[in-house]
């Protein structure tokens, strides 16, 4: 830890800079995939190391706002669709059905959508250091919707025993196509750009992810509650976007100002 | 039938990895590189031909695969070598009823054409075409076709280049005579031959009418009858002369100028007072799938022709076209008028000295291997006044291409002025189907 | 006197000639694009398309309603690499192509010199400039190499297996796999594409040596559905090859 916190003091970053780090972590923690108990301590850890050096350096900068809340969906749920499997089904099944509006509770709580603030914030060069997994168990990618930053990695995995044929796309244009066979090498590679990523298997045509990749941290992933929670928001005018793979977008204008505690409520459709 | 079953098993079971005439053999690609399906080229192609068959935006004489013999380099002589067989499994020809002596008439299995063609570049910038074409309908004979040689690049990329020998004057028109998706249907022709003689037509060749010589009761320098669908002129398959063509500014204009023998003579150049034409084509679009052209000529005729009197004649012919291709639709037309000057005196009264034809085409890629057209000619003919008829044909055609270079056709030609009466052969064909089988190696 | 005008005529024609040199220098480092651009025009962009988006005028017919179609360079799919997969293929992959052509689809440029071709990849950059910013690193060939021999092809089979190539290639190789057979396979485009047929080492459009076949394996073919296996023969630099010899093997020539 004291050689990070000599890399960050050493230029003396801007000082969202070194807040936004923590912000990172809590984010995470609303996602599934997200360091969780073994980091919560060194979160907490480097936040009161922060809050001393910030003392030291100068850096206090307050006047950061919180946006969380939860995304529903009300209506009747569209009925899965239903594949026929035709190869690999002794592993992958007969059949699969695939339901992406995954809706919990008499609320109508909606999983995985992303709510992300769209605008220009008043920092840039956001750290980033974690990796993604995109992992393919029973013939589907695990997660199916996943929430990224530059800078970060994503890190493709096999758990089936059948060979599988990871290719993520950025528009027309290939990520990353690689061939995993059963106990084979997981490949990592480093987001470098933003925007919606496919993910797709080219021998199982009906496998399906997604993967939204920003160039800040102001993005969530509902979870099975339904909840999203943006930290560390610096004040400014923004447009809140939710996202979700069938039903599309949500927007709403949100001026923030300083220090403020805001709770949404969104519904699709 | 069992011909047709064994070129289909033929064609499934070999394998389109690669296609075999000779350039393709050459350059290893696939016919449809330079075709948009085989036979008519797509812009590739109409490049690759304008460069005197070097790559476009080269001057590569052909280099891959060479053999080396100090300056000559030459390719093995299988990329020099192509030959293209047609043969008509199925013909049924509909006359009028009330035609004397003539009713349907139905031929199965009978050869229509076999052209061979050597074709290639010697060295840099220096390239020739040598083919000889029987058409079976006329006589077993094999004819020379084109010959001649080219010398490309001239002062610079695309200025110049040049054609001397035997060569087709509308290679590089917005529709070219070569290279038809219709392939011509001969006529059938009954005596007399010979000198100021004109056959009875028993069957009028469905040909297209803006090519056409459109004229009746004219003769060529050999005094052998010009027959009113016969492809001239400009739009001859093969004729004498000279020829330059070029890009000097980009690809969007493209001129050409020639001097022709023109009097369609099968050898040796009788006529002393040429022939000239000049040509200028503008392209537009190079993107989007989509290309568009435009050309006009002007085609000016002396001594190029004789009348029965034997009093020689000029023929001219002044033409537009246009071209449009877009993904997998490709529309082509001509219009053209015809005149005669130089008349003897006498013969003003008896004489239309004007004429003219149009054609347009239309081929719709519907599958990677099926292609649908459609063609319309209308021919208002000139010529003496006592025989002369006009005549307007529609005709379609499904073609399905078992390979690249291999195709099966079903056609169907229509006269749309039958009713009109009259003993003309221009009339007295009703409808011609016809099932094709067409190999290029 | 003297002296100062001599000096100042000097320092004057310096700068001039130093003003002359850098612009010269500069003009040549855009001259080489520009002049890319003009060969381009000339024998590129029939196919290619004027903006380079693979939808010139003869782009359609090539191979019609099915794959492949010309390169769209604004897209930055690159199928024939010797890197990562992914990344952007070095100026030399792009030179071998323009010299080699691709059999079956696209001819050999071999005809412009070899100045020119470098002059058309520097044009063919510009489509892309996103993609061409960093400077690509290339994937290293397994060492060390193993010599075709019927022994390291019999081995080779096994890897063949064990890497699943007869999902799309078929247990014969002959392009017929199940997946290849279910027609699920689709390009960038979203138009149909089949498997090469092993058997026939000409017709390989990343070419047929032992050297282009590994580099295919390690890179896969970006914007089909052909994958790079780099990570899964990480370490098994023999094993690599074996498949490599099996894959030679199965063409009637060896």
């Amino acid at each position: 830890m004291p050689g990070i916190w000599s890399i960050m003091c050493s230029p003396c970053p801007p000082p969202i800079n070194s807040v936004g780090d923590i912000n990172v972590g809590s984010i995470w923690k609303a996602t599934r995939y997200a360091p969780r108990t073994p980091f919560a301590p060194l979160v907490v850890l480097a936040g009161f190391l922060l809050v001393l050096l910030s003392g030291i350096c100068g850096w206090a900068e307050d006047g950061l706002s919180t946006i969380s809340g939860t995304v529903r969906f009300s209506g009747a749920v569209p009925p899965p669709t239903i594949v026929n499997v035709l190869k690999d089904p002794e592993h992958c099944g007969v059949q699969v059905a695939i339901q992406p509006v995954k809706v919990h509770g008499p609320a109508g709580a909606l999983e995985s959508a992303i709510v992300s603030l769209e605008g220009t914030f008043p920092m840039k060069n956001f750290p980033a250091n974690s990796d993604h997994p995109v992992v393919n168990a029973q013939c589907a990618f695990t997660p199916r919707v996943i929430g990224a930053q530059t800078g970060q990695d994503v890190e493709v995995r096999n758990q089936d025993p059948i060979l599988h044929n990871t290719h993520i796309k950025l528009g027309k244009r290939t990520f990353l196509n690689v061939a995993q066979v059963p106990n084979g090498r997981p490949i990592i590679k480093m987001l470098k750009q933003p925007g919606h990523y496919s993910i797709k298997c080219d021998k199982h045509t009906f496998m399906e992810g997604h993967l939204v990749v920003f160039n800040h941290p102001f993005f969530s992933i509902t979870d099975s509650s339904g909840n999203f929670h943006l930290a560390q928001v610096p004040p400014g005018t923004y447009q809140l976007q939710v996202w979700h793979e069938t039903l599309g977008y949500l927007t709403q204008n949100l001026n923030i100002v300083a220090q403020s505690d805001l709770r949404l409520d969104l519904v699709y459709p | 039938m069992g011909i047709i079953l064994m070129f289909t098993l033929w064609g499934s079971w070999m394998q389109d990895a690669y296609a075999l005439p000779a350039f393709a053999r050459k350059y290893q690609v696939n016919c449809n590189v330079c075709h948009t399906r085989q036979p008519r080229l797509n812009s590739f192609g109409e490049q690759f031909l304008e460069n005197g068959y070097q790559m476009p935006g080269t001057e590569d004489g052909g280099i891959v695969e060479k053999l080396k013999y100090g300056d000559v380099t030459l390719d093995q002589v299988s990329n020099y070598l192509g030959i293209l067989f047609g043969l008509n499994a199925l013909e049924n020809t509909q006359l009028r009823r009330d035609v004397p002596g003539s009713g349907d008439q139905t031929d199965i299995a009978s050869p229509t054409i076999l052209r061979m063609f050597t074709i290639g570049t010697f060295a840099k910038n220096v390239g020739f075409l040598v083919d000889s074409t029987t058409l079976f309908a006329q006589s077993s004979d094999l004819e020379l076709g084109r010959a001649f040689v080219t010398v490309n690049n001239l002062g610079g990329m695309d200025w110049a280049h040049l054609r001397v020998g035997r060569l087709d004057p509308s290679a590089y028109f917005s529709f070219a005579t070569d290279r038809p998706q219709f392939i011509p249907v001969g006529p059938k022709l009954a005596p007399p031959f010979g000198s100021f003689a004109t056959p009875a037509v028993d069957r009028w060749a469905p040909m297209p009418s803006a090519f056409a010589s459109k004229f009746y009761g004219l003769f060529d320098r050999s005094r052998t009858a010009i027959m009113p669908y016969e492809s001239t002129l400009y739009n001859s398959d093969k004729e004498l002369g000279i020829d330059l063509h070029g890009r000097p500014f980009g690809n969007w204009f493209l001129y050409q100028v020639g001097i022709l023998n023109g009097g369609n003579e099968r050898a040796g150049d009788s006529n002393h007072s040429k022939d000239w034409y000049v040509m200028t084509r503008f392209d537009y679009a190079q993107s989007d799938y989509f290309s568009a052209n435009l050309s006009g000529f002007a085609y000016f005729g002396n001594h190029n022709a004789k009348v029965s009197t034997g009093a020689d004649v000029s023929r001219s012919r002044y033409g537009v076209a246009a071209r449009l291709r877009y993904k997998w639709l490709d529309v082509y037309g001509a219009y053209t008028i015809d005149r005669v000057t130089d008349l003897p005196s006498g013969m003003s009264a008896t004489f239309d000295a004007t004429a003219s034809g149009v054609t347009v085409e239309t081929h719709a890629l519907v599958t990677d291997r099926l292609l649908l057209g459609v063609r319309f000619d209308h021919m208002d003919a000139g010529g003496l006044l006592a025989t002369r008829t006009s005549a307007t044909f529609l005709a379609w055609q499904a073609k399905y291409y078992l390979r690249s270079n291999l195709s099966m056709t079903i056609r169907h030609d229509m006269n749309l002025r039958d009713a009109e009466g009259g003993m003309s052969a221009a009339r007295n064909l009703r409808n011609l189907f016809s099932m094709d089988l067409t190999a290029v190696f | 006197m003297r002296v100062q005008t001599l000096m100042s005529y000097w320092l004057c024609l310096s700068i001039a000639g130093l003003i002359g040199h850098v612009s010269s220098w500069a003009a040549l480092a855009d001259s080489d694009i520009q002049l890319g651009q003009k060969i381009y025009e000339r024998s590129c962009v029939t196919c290619h398309g004027e903006f380079g988006k693979g939808d010139g005028p003869a782009a359609f017919y090539n191979s019609a309603y099915s794959a492949p179609r010309p390169r769209d360079f604004t897209v930055g799919n690159y199928k024939f690499r010797s890197t990562p997969s992914g990344e952007a293929p070095t100026d030399q992959d792009i030179f071998r192509v323009l010299t080699n052509g691709i059999p079956g689809y696209m001819p050999s440029f071999s005809g412009l010199s070899e100045e020119q071709r470098w002059q058309v990849t520097a044009y063919l950059k510009q489509f892309s400039p996103d993609l061409f910013r960093e400077s690509p690193t290339v994937v290293d060939l397994p060492d060390p190499f193993i010599p075709f021999s019927l022994k390291s092809a019999q081995q080779g089979r096994s890897v063949y297996l064990e890497m699943e190539c007869q999902a799309c290639h078929g247990l014969d190789g002959r392009g017929t796999g199940a997946t290849t057979l279910m027609n699920d396979l689709a390009d960038s485009r979203g138009l149909q594409i089949s498997s090469t047929d092993l058997t026939f080492p000409q017709s390989f459009k990343n070419g047929g040596t032992g050297q282009d076949i590994i580099r295919t394996v390690l890179t896969g073919l970006d914007g089909t559905p052909m994958p790079s296996y780099e990570a899964q023969l990480q370490g098994r630099s023999e094993d690599a090859w074996h498949l490599v010899n099996y894959v030679l093997s199965l063409s009637p020539t060896h």
